[in-house]
């Protein structure tokens, strides 16, 4: 046989195997007779079975065969058919169905050339996918701005087009946009790009950002345009509220009442305020991208900085001004986080000026109106001596009158009580003028109390009154006058006592605490004794004021009270008749008087301090030194 | 003169804190004929003078424990002392002050009598005798 075959039958042998389409040769009972290696590649070897079992897995003809059909009338057909190869996966194929006629002219067999276009068609299923699911809307847009095919999620938001144009579906206008990106394309071939605002089918405002591109023919023309466009009205919503927070942001760093002032990490000036202008006297211009003169404001920076703290306040120190003046201010600062790191540090300062000189303003009114219950306490208590000695004198003289010795020389006892009520009256009131200045100097609180503790003890036991001090911790030492604070606990440790003995409660105690709070020493002397009624608590503080009859000179509450207020702290009490009275002095550290090194020293440089620790701890000042005053 | 309550000369009680007010005061009345009860504990006060049944009672203000104008409406309730005349000794300065004490501490209508310490004991005893006849005084508004 094979010595029969010529040249030209191997050749066409090779090139029936080596097509790169796979053939198949079918007789008339639908037998594969033959096939080559494509075939065979994705259908498996078939000679002998028949073609629907091999391309098809069916076991029976297929309906309207078109192999059939080209035996019975010997034309050549083109056709799309669907198979299983011989892994069971569907195959898409464009099949030739030609015949082959026998020497008698009759259609022997049938040939089928087939060419596989499914990897082909899986791209189209793909892209059709691909413009149904990607998340913007994309429209297919002809020369009538018609829109005549639209994605899932253009469908969605605007519609399902029905030929409408796209002006009405995306704007629900009546005639073409303005400036239409599509014509753009249209004109130039070009891709275009533009910013939109339609209306959703809700009626919904829609921001989006389009990309036009043409829609190429085979013979170069555009037939279409594609329109892709991104939805950003979220975005747009997002910054729309970003420029309302920036707005509202600028209206409050520049309305403050506080100098605002925020540096980036090297310590430039990177937003200021108009309060800051002005407590600076530097203009936004010269303070921005400038160093701020650092010495009030580092303190606060060391903190920030050095030991990692969120936040530094500093409830009094003094910056200096452009012309030199010194202001005192209160800061704030807090550290600018970034992510994992810092970004710099806002600071908010307080002019303290107004407030200062509001504050002396008021010291004033309340020293006219201390100098004013001054004199009228004064009367009311000369009064009170003159009336002892008027009654000294009727006593003696009419005894005298009567010769009853005794009642001259009680008589004569009221006279000498009475003139000693003058003198213990006259040293309160040189007490109470004498010495503006207090002797400031290194005080341990906790010291001063036991002392006065000791000094008092015995004489409240002979009387079965109860003293006692609690002193909380360690209380550190403040800068405070020793005499006169000695003087205020005397004073209030008197009254209570003088409380305790004319109250009908037995074995009444006297409590005297130390503690400091919130930057303040504190110091309490409670009484369980008689308590105040309303009108002795409201004359409490005044003058000459006593209900004490001959043994009280009514300025024991007033002295402490200035003694006090010379100390930058506060008197308060709280009483209830019959149940007993608590006074309360309250030092704020921040506020104690400065020692003078030299001596003098003025207000302003009394109330100067030390930069100190957000919770009110004060830190030595260098220039305070360790000495202690002369 | 108030009806006489009891026999004997009239009465006068005197609350104040100061010893020397009430023995200069005990005397001066003591001396023109009346009988006198001093008090220098106002807590204890009330009981005291309504025991006495006094004719008229001098009052202080200022005082510790129990300021006058308390004592004064107690006294005011008290159906012993509700109609006893009170003349007020104080070392005030005016009438004016006493009437807003007065009108500050519950309200009250003060009482018609009032002396200004230092007595002047002429003065002390015409307003002890006027308090004592006159026809009504004090009491609530």
């Amino acid at each position: 046989m094979t010595a029969t075959l010529t040249r030209t039958d191997l050749s066409r042998a090779a090139l029936f195997e080596e097509m790169p389409c796979g053939i198949v040769i079918v007789d008339r009972s639908l037998t594969v007779v033959d096939h080559n290696r494509a075939f065979a590649d994705v259908f498996g070897d078939s000679k002998g079975t028949s073609c629907f079992l091999a391309t098809r897995g069916r076991s029976e003809p297929c309906p309207a065969c078109p192999a059939q059909l080209t035996f019975a009338d010997g034309q050549t057909r083109v056709l799309e058919q669907t198979g299983v190869d011989r892994q069971g996966r569907p195959t898409y194929n464009l099949v030739q169905i030609t015949p082959i006629h026998g020497t008698a002219g009759e259609v022997s067999l049938v040939a089928a050339i087939t060419t596989d276009l499914t990897a082909t068609k899986r791209m189209q299923r793909e892209y059709q996918t691909l413009f149904e699911k990607v998340p913007c809307f994309v429209a297919v847009i002809n020369r009538d701005y018609r829109v005549v095919k639209a994605n899932e999620m253009f469908r969605r938001v605007f519609g399902k087009p029905g030929g409408q144009p796209c002006y009405e579906l995306y704007k629900h206008r009546r005639q073409r946009c303005v400036e239409c990106p599509a014509e753009q394309t249209f004109l130039d071939g070009k891709p275009h790009t533009t910013s939109e605002i339609g209306i959703t089918r809700e009626g919904k405002p829609a921001h989006y950002v389009v990309f036009t591109a043409p829609f190429l023919r085979s013979d170069g023309e555009i037939s279409h345009v594609i329109e892709m466009a991104l939805d950003v009205t979220e975005m747009h919503k997002l910054e729309e509220e970003l420029s309302q927070a920036n707005a509202l942001r600028e209206v409050l760093v520049e309305k403050a009442p506080y100098a605002i002032v925020l540096l980036d990490t090297s310590k430039r000036v990177v937003l200021t305020n108009a309060a800051a202008e002005k407590l600076w006297g530097l203009s936004r211009e010269k303070l921005l991208g400038g160093r701020l003169p650092h010495h009030a404001l580092s303190p606060c920076i060391d903190r920030l900085v050095g030991t990692g703290s969120d936040e530094c306040l500093i409830n009094e120190t003094t910056i200096e001004a452009d012309g030199g003046e010194n202001v005192p201010v209160r800061i704030a600062a807090f550290r600018l986080h970034q992510n994992e790191g810092t970004m710099g540090a806002a600071f908010m300062l307080q002019d303290l000026r107004e407030i200062r000189q509001l504050e002396r303003e008021k010291l004033d009114a309340e020293r006219f109106a201390a100098v004013g219950q001054a004199v009228a306490g004064l009367a009311h208590g000369i009064k009170n001596i003159l009336t002892g000695l008027e009654g000294g004198m009727y006593v003696t003289s009419t005894g005298l009158k009567k010769r009853d010795e005794e009642r001259v020389s009680r008589g004569w006892e009221m006279l000498e009580r009475n003139l000693g009520r003058i003198s213990s009256l006259a040293k309160s009131l040189l007490a109470f003028s004498r010495g503006d200045t207090p002797k400031v100097e290194l005080v341990d609180p906790g010291k001063l109390v036991r002392e006065i503790i000791a000094l008092f003890e015995e004489g409240a036991e002979q009387h079965g009154i109860r003293l006692t001090s609690e002193i909380q911790g360690e209380i550190a030492p403040a800068n405070m006058d020793a005499e006169g604070l000695h003087t205020c606990l005397a004073n209030l440790i008197s009254n209570a006592l003088d409380a305790c003995l004319v109250s009908r409660n037995t074995g009444c105690a006297i409590t005297v605490r130390l503690t400091e709070l919130e930057g303040a020493i504190v110091l309490e002397v409670a009484d369980t004794g008689c308590g105040m009624d309303y009108e002795v608590k409201q004359r409490a503080f005044t003058s000459f004021f006593t209900t004490k009859g001959a043994g009280g000179t009514g300025l024991g509450l007033l002295l402490t009270r200035k003694i006090v207020q010379q100390h930058g702290g506060t008197v308060t009490f709280e009483s209830t008749p019959g149940t007993g009275t608590t006074f309360r002095l309250r030092f704020p550290r921040a506020n104690l008087p400065k020692r003078a090194p030299g001596g003098e020293e003025n207000a302003s440089q009394g109330r100067e301090r030390a930069p100190c620790d957000p919770d009110g701890t004060r830190s030595v000042n260098p220039d305070e030194g360790g000495d202690a005053p002369a | 003169m108030s009806e006489a309550r009891h026999p004997g000369p009239p009465r006068v009680a005197i609350v104040d804190d100061e010893e020397d007010v009430l023995t200069f005061l005990r005397l001066v009345l003591e001396d023109a004929g009346f009988e006198v009860l001093t008090c220098d504990r106002p807590v204890e006060a009330l009981d005291l003078v309504a025991r006495f049944e006094p004719d008229l009672i001098c009052l202080d203000l200022l005082m510790p424990e129990r300021m006058g104008t308390s004592l004064y409406a107690a006294m005011r309730k008290n159906p012993r002392l509700a109609s006893v005349p009170v003349l007020i000794l104080s070392g005030l300065n005016t009438r004016d002050e006493l009437v807003q004490i007065f009108r500050r501490e519950g309200n009250l209508r003060p009482p018609v009598a009032f002396i200004e310490k230092p007595v002047d004991t002429p003065h002390f005893l015409e307003a002890v005798r006027g308090a004592m006849e006159a026809p009504s005084n004090g009491g609530p508004p």
